[in-house]
């Protein structure tokens, strides 16, 4: 009889990991995979995730291209400091530079995921040096009024959709939140893994380091990220879901207009592509990578 | 049956109708080339759907015969219980094959495909090749028999939530309920939920009359249950396989909660073929596992081919 391995639990292992810091004392964890010649960051997301939320664009795009994932400030493998002012904007631009230098990386192409877009933006025009190309999936760069309304109306008696989005209720019901939040991401049958999946990570972190990390962490004001958008002078990829919206549409289209980069919609497809349809996804992303490493 | 195929991956190169014994049977070719592998059908609840994720792979580097079990897809559905009998399921076979000028295949079965496989390994050994059975339901050799078939078959219950398996009236008076009940024992992994609703597709593309009509052939239809059907289908089969000289693989999911890890041990030890057990696999591998699936039997054929 042949006892085959169990499956393993991770299409690619990584070929490089450490830690990095820039002297706040907050160590961030990192991935290198693959050895292409030119190398992706992969920023890390809003900390309800962690680096494994890259899951799926991680084997294909290292087959091709040198892959570094980095944990966020309070999930993961990275530390979770408890003030909000550890989670600013700068602090998570010090992160990607100190993880960049650790993997002797000098420039480096960038995707971000949803609000990190203003992590992936800070970069590009205050270290344009390090910044090869720039990927925004399903930005957002300035606060969105659908999240800041519940997230700042105080405590309530009950938490109903959006509502939940409020720290009070975190700290009540995370599960319940960590629930909707998934069931918003992932509202397609045949979805059990990626729910699995968000469930694993969300549950690495606790609602009081959601909170400060959701606080603390600075966003620009709309006027402010499109005039700076317009100083990229990398290439940019803005995407977009389709189908119903739970994320907010209304900063891809500005952003892909004021960088001068291409907007991608994924028509019918969404709102987590990457994590539901990753071959969609993947295909994109390495056709802009390819050109922008081939034009650098 | 407009949804039969869904958007598949691949599209028949050939696809054709047999006739025999007054009953038409629906068959397909994919791909080209050297050997023909034969997927064989299954109890009538699926239809060759069933091998959806072969088709598309096996076609790349072989020929591949494919086609609806009398009972369920585009074949027909006799209504005589006579009909659904395993020689039955065996003579359509042959007829496939010779539709399809097909010599000599490797023949491939799932669950209780295994009984029209080993007929045709035992006693038509120049069309068969080598053959390959996944999940051999009825070669029920031996004790312990599951859960499943055990509940009395022809027992009325007020509920069947404490005797869900084979009971005529569980499955003709709550047909849905038995396709949940028994896709739930099919895919005990993880994140099934589209093999499951593959599943109950390919159920609801026959009817409940036909299930039962393969249940109550001659000779069954009075036995106390299903664990007695096994009993007699495993010791009639048993005497099959010393006739079998062709090659044999046997492929059994180690979270099976059909047929029993026993009854897969024993087929392979009784054809002198080879046992490979597919962690975090339930019965169907084929349709949950397919990579691992797929490298496995393309080894099987490699080496069975030199």
């Amino acid at each position: 009889m042949i006892e085959l391995a169990p499956e393993p639990t991770r299409a690619h292992y990584p070929d490089q990991e450490g830690y990095a810091e820039h002297g706040d004392g907050v160590r961030v964890f990192y991935e290198v995979h693959g050895d292409g010649d030119a190398t992706i960051c992969l920023l890390p997301p809003w900390p309800l995730m962690t680096s494994r939320s890259w899951r799926s664009q991680v084997p294909y795009l290292c087959r091709h291209f040198r892959v570094i994932t980095v944990d966020p400030r309070g999930n993961g493998r990275s530390d979770r400091p408890r003030e909000p002012r550890a989670y600013s904007r700068a602090a998570h631009v010090a992160d990607v530079l100190a993880v960049l230098d650790a993997t002797a990386t000098d420039r480096a192409m960038l995707a971000s995921i949803s609000p990190r877009a203003a992590l992936a933006l800070a970069l590009a025009v205050e270290h344009p040096e390090r910044v090869q190309a720039v990927a925004f999936i399903t930005p957002q760069l300035w606060r969105i009024g659908e999240f800041v309304r519940p997230f700042t109306a105080g405590r309530r008696e009950r938490y109903d959709g959006y509502d939940k989005f409020n720290p009070s209720y975190w700290k009540r019901d995370y599960e319940g939140f960590v629930w909707w939040f998934a069931s918003r991401a992932f509202p397609h049958p045949h979805s059990t893994r990626q729910l699995e999946h968000l469930y694993e990570e969300a549950f690495q972190t606790d609602p009081e380091t959601l909170i400060v990390a959701t606080i603390g962490f600075d966003m620009y004001e709309r006027e402010e990220a499109l005039a700076l958008a317009a100083t990229i002078r990398s290439p940019v990829l803005v995407t977009q879901n389709g189908g119903d919206a739970f994320w907010p549409k209304d900063t891809s289209g500005p952003l892909a207009e004021a960088s001068g980069g291409r907007l991608h919609v994924f028509e019918g497809l969404g709102p987590v592509v990457g994590a539901r349809w990753p071959v969609a996804m993947n295909l994109v992303l390495r056709e802009f990578f390819a050109s922008a490493a081939e034009a650098a | 049956m407009s949804d039969y195929r869904g958007s598949p991956a691949v599209l028949p190169t050939t696809e054709g109708d047999v006739e025999r014994d007054g009953v038409r049977v629906h068959y397909e070719i994919y791909g080209e080339g050297e050997p023909t592998l034969l997927f064989l059908p299954t109890w009538s609840i699926a239809h060759s759907r069933v091998w959806r994720n072969q088709l598309a792979y096996f076609g790349r580097h072989y020929r591949v015969v494919v086609y609806d079990g009398r009972g369920n897809g585009r074949s027909d559905r006799p209504a005589d219980p006579a009909a659904y009998e395993p020689l039955q399921f065996a003579l359509d076979a042959l007829a496939v094959l010779d539709a399809t000028g097909t010599e000599q295949a490797i023949t491939v079965s799932l669950s209780a495909g295994t009984a029209w496989n080993l007929i045709l390994a035992a006693l038509h050994p120049e069309r068969v090749a080598a053959a390959a059975f996944v999940g051999p339901t009825l070669y029920a050799v031996c004790e312990p028999f599951p859960d499943w078939s055990k509940t009395p078959y022809n027992e009325r219950f007020a509920s069947y939530d404490r005797f869900p398996g084979h009971n005529r009236y569980f499955i003709g008076e709550h047909y849905r309920d038995f396709v949940a009940f028994w896709n739930r024992l099919c895919f005990p992994e993880r994140h099934s939920t589209r093999a499951i609703e593959y599943g109950t597709g390919m159920m609801l593309d026959t009817t409940p009359e036909v299930v039962l009509a393969t249940l109550d052939t001659p000779g069954l239809r009075d036995l106390h249950s299903a664990a007695d059907r096994l009993a007699q289908a495993g010791a009639q089969l048993q005497q099959l396989t010393g006739e079998v000289r062709c090659p044999v693989l046997v492929v059994q999911g180690a979270l099976e909660q059909i047929a029993m890890p026993a009854w897969a041990e024993a087929l392979a030890r009784d054809t002198g073929g080879e046992l490979v057990i597919l962690p975090d696999a339930g019965h169907v591998p084929c349709g949950r596992k397919p990579v691992a699936f797929n490298l496995l039997l393309r080894d099987f054929v490699k080496q069975v081919s030199r």
